[in-house]
């Protein structure tokens, strides 16, 4: 012993600052005898136990020498909504999944993609060492791409039917046959001991209005609501049994949670409110990226290209990125130099940063007048634009006019038609009707007008837009987002220093009270430097092979006996409050405003608004709800503190939940009917932009699922469960004649691949068919096994080319076919609009007052208008919660042990002023408070947040899937603390009280659900 | 091998561990004056100097002062290399948990094994172990004799030496040296 003599073990203090273990003893370790690797030598000194390779490669002959056990099945990864194409490496013997990695042939996952008449065997060859290429085309998923596939033997999985016993949310199930579970959920009964609750078959009445004297809001079947997840690949089919053959309006994916607010934003610049199309930068050749409120590579889709484009930005140094938001994530790299910056701003104000960078932009005149004085189509072509806008486009306003907010017509002045709108035109000075216009029109223009003998004030848009950026000073907006005006001053100039090549981009970030705006005025700065199109602009994606439209071979959406959703959904969105029964009712009795609760005439998507409908049956009630595929008791911000709401039978009295997991939702609910995970499941889907070409990727079950089967033999899943249901009620389009060929001969939808098989071949079929795919082809993907399905389902001369559709993952345009010229290929062909019309027509249902038709900065807001920051003020609630994304986990995926010991659990982010002004330091436990809720976690001081700002990864935190007690019958299951780690940020959501009911805090034209910036305190645990 | 030596040697190991894990804070410089009375071992200065030192010693990977506190960054230029996997399989084995420990949350947050606090804090629980059991004490020694030869003798005394070097303050040098004493602990009997 060589320590130096001191009076050491008398000196340390056992709990002190100078020891090390928790209560100041060590725990009782166990003696390590066998050495490492467990006492077992390994396989290879190298590679020690790894898994033997799905083949190898000759490095000097290219000879690809399969390995016989495996088969590599390229498929659908959704683990995240990015819905990149991966390779799952199977094990023939064990029907398990060994390992994920990236589809060779996806440009999600890989750039370049392998061309797509390279031959599965060449793909294999392509990414090995055989001259060099492996590095080339690596190919790869991300962590959570990698680790879900724990998911698939999760022992808490769901495997047989579920039915509660006791109240809802006791966490108490009962396994039950699928025979019972078929009976119950069509036929009703006195199924809990509480009462008469219909079923399926009584709810079903498709002319019976609900309300005869509301009669706009459609039959009683609008009593079913189905309310799911993002598109999978297989909202379609779900699509297909709630809408077109059960006959109700409520169907609805999870947009309204997740990034309606953005999608509003880009539907309003590109006037498409029913499609809601949206953006994305093209990655590869833009020079100047402004990101606000998303952070490619780390949040956003498509997350896992962004970041290989990102990272390859970084080491050329051919882009500059900024990226705007309260937190700093991994987006950013100091490596990068000056290329890459991170700009901390205040949450809920980045539209004030914007409307500066506006005002400025146009006071310089930095923006691209070519482009934005160009009055239609054709003039633009004639310019050499590849886009136009109406910039140019005359808007009354006019408050003592009736026409005011509109844009003016032709008609009107009696220069045109009724279609045609009306411009100043640049060499005469004018009016003309736009369609006419064969030059440019004048962008600026502020006079009255002579209509039908009346003068009225009109404006060009971008006038309008002009003057709304005035109304505040570059101090004022500075003031309001925290950014130092020679920031906002500097931004704007740089995002104009680019030409085409600079461009904006937002997503979730947005999701505040006053997200559609704030989204609205960033996207609008594309439309200030005219990148719509263009080769380093944005892109409206390159689109998908036909599948469930209409396609070449079959045609899924039309079938004898088809009805569709009539009325209005109970989320009162795409549906104005002036159309109700209630408002005619209301305004014969005086001011028709406020509605009894809100509606949301531009809205698409709104799952909050879903859930909050049929909790306040308003405006009718609901009798069921169907939950897939979602989680919206943990991912809608501020619902969880209402679950006695949810739990309350009177409200809502038939909740049924199909899930793989006992999810925060599927615990609330009465039913739980098994699904199928990842891996094993049919999908065709495409990517939500982020891609120049056509895509189109698809999943098929490269294992088996481990639940119950269905007599027919498939695993209990979303899809056998409404054939089933479909079945047993007779109703349309399923069964025996279900999905007419070109010819109109029908055929059977008795099984899930009797609808994904022939969709596949649609989109084999589409344009120039894809070739045969070969034996090989067919054994080294595992397709073999599937060979019987093929030739059961569909005709001869179909199944090798869905072979190869299968095989390859999807089907994907050449990446050669990106661009033409300086242009893309795959062009957004309406105009861009500075001002929306369609939004300065409708009103909020809460107060009466019309929105306002272009961007503008509004701070946060409760549905009546009133401030936030009135109720909740910044002495009382110094704190702000956003919540930032996790590159491992989300709403579903606390499953994957794998991530979990990646990122076992999350923390509070804080800023380092902001602790040291507290005393707090890292490791400390802080509570939470807002006005809703608590939550405790452990801080995390960071100098990479903004001041006053509290940063919380979403995805932990979770109070089911296992984190509470279970039983399921005579099985108990103990919580397992894993799964609470950390804390879940919606859980401290708002409500809004100047609605009636229950709520959740929303944006004010949309109602998507508002999740980040919650005013709050802290206080030390 | 005697009771007070042995609580001499993990004594000596918690303390180095802590030092590793925990960011200086007038709690610990409070607690280090108490042990170390001598000025020419340990003198008191300012906490904010002890602080950057901290993380340019230990943390910022661009200072000029870092010395990467992970044993595969020592012997195999890399992290989570071979002694990181080997030393996770001793803590797997021994059910020695590096996050039950009092640290810093990053070190927690990383979650790399062979953070020179967590192996010192690992060799230090396996000592008291063995005191407090009797009948395990002679394979619990065997273990730590094994981890000393292996991932503690194998890299801590130079990177002790190279910390008595490079530190400016004088915690930092008494870290280098209870670094180098920790390399050098002779658990043989006598």
């Amino acid at each position: 012993m060589k320590i130096k003599r001191r009076n050491f073990v008398k000196g340390l203090g056992a709990v002190g600052a100078l020891g090390v273990f928790a209560a100041g003893s060590a725990s009782t370790l166990k003696a390590v005898s066998k050495g490492w690797w467990a006492g077992e030598k390994p396989v290879d000194l190298l590679a020690g136990n790894a898994l033997p390779p799905e083949c190898s490669v000759d490095p000097e002959t290219g000879e690809v020498i399969a390995n016989p056990d495996q088969y590599v099945a390229n498929g659908l990864c959704t683990a995240c909504t990015s819905l990149c194409g991966i390779r799952a490496r199977v094990d023939r013997k064990t029907n398990q999944v060994l390992r994920v990695s990236g589809n060779p042939y996806h440009p999600l996952s890989t750039a370049p993609a392998l061309d797509y008449d390279v031959r599965i065997s060449d793909s294999f060859k392509a990414m090995s060492g055989f001259k060099g290429q492996g590095l080339e085309q690596r190919s790869v998923a991300c962590s959570r791409g990698n680790a879900a596939l724990d998911m698939l033997a999760d022992p808490k999985r769901v495997l047989t039917p579920l039915k509660r016993v006791g109240s809802r949310g006791a966490g108490q199930w009962e396994p039950i046959s699928y025979e019972q579970l078929l009976n119950e959920v069509v036929e009703g009964g006195n199924l809990f001991g509480e009462g008469q609750v219909d079923g399926l078959r009584a709810i079903r009445d498709t002319k019976t209005p609900i309300d005869p004297n509301a009669p706009e809001l459609g039959p009683r079947s609008n009593q079913l609501a189905m309310i799911n997840g993002f598109k999978n690949g297989r909202l379609s089919f779900a699509k297909r049994f709630g809408v077109l053959s059960f006959g109700s309006k409520n169907f609805t994916g999870h947009r309204g949670n997740c990034g309606l607010t953005m999608r509003g934003g880009y539907a309003a610049l590109l006037g498409d409110w029913k499609k809601y199309p949206h953006l994305k930068p093209d990655y590869s050749n833009c020079e100047y990226y402004l990101s606000i409120g998303t952070a490619p590579g780390n949040a956003g889709n498509p997350f896992k290209r962004q970041a290989m484009l990102l990272a390859e930005a970084r080491s050329t140094g051919k882009m500059k990125y900024v990226i705007v938001d309260p937190v700093q994530s991994n987006s950013n790299s100091l490596a990068s130099g000056t290329r890459s910056e991170w700009l901390p701003i205040t949450p809920g104000t980045d539209g004030a940063l914007v409307m500066g960078m506006i005002r400025w932009i146009i006071e310089n005149g930095r923006y691209n007048e070519q482009f934005l004085s160009q009055p239609n189509a054709a003039a633009a072509k004639q310019a050499g634009e590849l886009s136009w806008s109406n910039a140019t486009h005359l808007v009354v306003t006019d408050s003592s006019s009736p026409l005011d907010g509109t844009i003016l017509r032709a008609d009107a002045l009696g220069i045109g038609s009724a279609e045609s709108m009306v411009v100043i035109d640049q060499a005469s000075g004018q009016p003309v009707a736009q369609d006419r216009a064969n030059g440019p029109a004048r962008l600026f223009y502020a006079e009255t007008i002579k209509v039908k003998d009346q003068q009225i004030a009109v404006k060009t848009a971008l006038q309008v837009l002009f003057d709304e950026a005035r109304k505040q000073t570059l101090a004022e907006y500075s003031e309001a987002c925290g950014v130092p005006v020679k920031t906002i001053v500097r931004l704007a100039q740089e995002f104009t220093s680019y030409g085409r090549r600079a461009v904006a981009d937002t997503h979730g970030g947005t999701m505040q009270s006053n997200g559609f705006y704030t989204a609205y005025s960033i996207v609008m700065l594309n439309a200030l430097v005219g990148n719509l199109n263009w080769k380093g602009g944005m892109s409206s994606g390159g689109g998908r092979y036909a599948d469930v439209k209409p396609g070449p071979r079959y045609n899924m959406v039309k079938f004898p006996g088809k009805v569709g959703g009539k009325g209005v959904t109970i989320s009162r969105q795409d549906f104005p409050y002036e159309k109700t029964s209630e408002y005619k009712r209301k305004k014969k009795t005086g001011n028709p405003y406020p509605a009894d609760g809100p509606w949301f005439p531009l809205a698409a998507g709104l799952q909050p608004e879903f859930v909050l409908g049929g909790l306040n049956s308003y405006p009718y009630p609901l009798k069921a709800v169907m939950f897939w595929n979602t989680n919206p008791v943990y991912g809608q911000s501020g619902l969880s503190n209402q679950l006695d709401k949810l739990r309350d039978p009177k409200r809502i009295p038939l909740l049924i939940c199909i899930d793989s997991f006992v999810s925060e939702t599927a615990a609330e609910c009465d039913y739980i009917v098994p699904d199928t995970s990842l891996y094993e499941y049919f999908a065709s889907t495409t990517p939500w932009s982020g891609t120049l070409t056509k895509i189109s990727t698809v999943g098929w079950p490269a294992v088996d699922a481990p639940q119950q089967t269905t007599p027919a033999g498939d695993p209990i899943s979303m899809e056998s469960f409404l054939i089933d249901v479909a079945k047993r009620m007779d109703l349309p389009g399923f069964g025996d004649k279900a999905i007419p060929d070109a010819d109109g001969k029908l055929w059977p939808l008795n099984r899930p691949q009797d609808w994904y098989l022939r969709l596949f071949a649609n989109i084999a079929f589409d344009g120039k068919p894809v070739p045969d795919a070969n034996d090989e082809d067919m054994n080294l993907t595992g397709l073999d096994r599937f060979a019987p399905r093929l030739a059961e389902v569909l005709k001869p001369e179909e199944q090798r080319k869905v072979a190869y559709v299968m095989s390859h993952g999807g089907r994907f345009e050449s990446e050669k076919e990106s661009y033409q010229a300086d242009g893309l290929t795959h062009k957004y062909k309406a105009p861009m609009q500075i001002y929306n019309e369609t939004l300065a027509h409708h009103r909020n249902s809460m107060t009466g007052e019309r929105f306002h038709g272009t961007a503008r900065w509004i701070p946060p807001v409760f549905l009546n208008g009133d401030k936030l920051s009135d109720t909740y003020p910044a002495a009382k609630w110094p704190f702000k919660l956003v919540s930032s994304k996790s590159q491992f986990m989300n709403s579903g995926t606390i499953s994957a042990k794998r991530l979990r010991d990646l990122k076992p659990s999350n923390e509070l982010a804080m800023h380092a002023d902001d602790a040291r002004r507290l005393g707090v330091k890292s490791g400390d436990r802080l509570r939470l408070v807002t006005a809703s809720g608590e939550a405790v976690g452990v801080v995390s001081v960071r100098d990479g947040i903004m001041p006053g700002v509290i940063g919380i990864e979403h995805g932990f935190g979770h109070w089911r899937f296992g984190a509470d007690a279970m039983s399921f019958g005579q099985q108990k299951l103990t919580p397992d603390s894993a799964y609470s780690a950390g804390v879940a940020i919606n859980r401290l959501g708002l409500t809004d009280s100047s609605r009636p009911g229950v709520s959740t805090l929303a944006d004010f034209v949309l109602g998507a659900n508002a999740r980040n910036g919650l005013p709050a305190r802290v206080e030390k645990v | 091998m005697s009771n007070h030596a042995l609580q001499e040697a993990a004594a000596v190991s918690e303390l180095a561990a802590a030092i590793y894990l925990k960011a200086p804070s007038a709690e610990l410089i409070n607690e280090l004056k108490s042990v170390f009375t001598d000025p020419e071992e340990f003198s008191e200065e300012p906490l904010n100097l002890l602080l950057e030192e901290y993380h340019e010693l230990f943390f910022n990977p661009v200072s000029t002062h870092f010395i990467c506190p992970f044993e595969s960054f020592a012997r195999e230029q890399r992290y989570w290399g071979e002694a990181a996997i080997d030393v996770r399989e001793y803590y797997r084995q021994a059910e020695f948990d590096p996050q039950s420990l009092r640290s810093e949350v990053y070190w927690k947050n990383q979650r790399m094994p062979d953070q020179i606090g967590f192996e010192m804090a690992f060799f230090s629980a396996l000592l008291k172990s063995a005191e407090a059991q009797a009948d395990a004490a002679d394979e619990l020694l065997k273990t730590a004799r094994m981890f000393h030869t292996e991932h503690i003798n194998s890299w801590m005394g130079e990177y002790g030496a190279r910390l008595q070097r490079e530190a400016r303050t004088s915690l930092y040098r008494l870290l280098g040296t209870l670094t180098c004493e920790v390399a050098e602990i002779s658990l043989e009997e006598g």
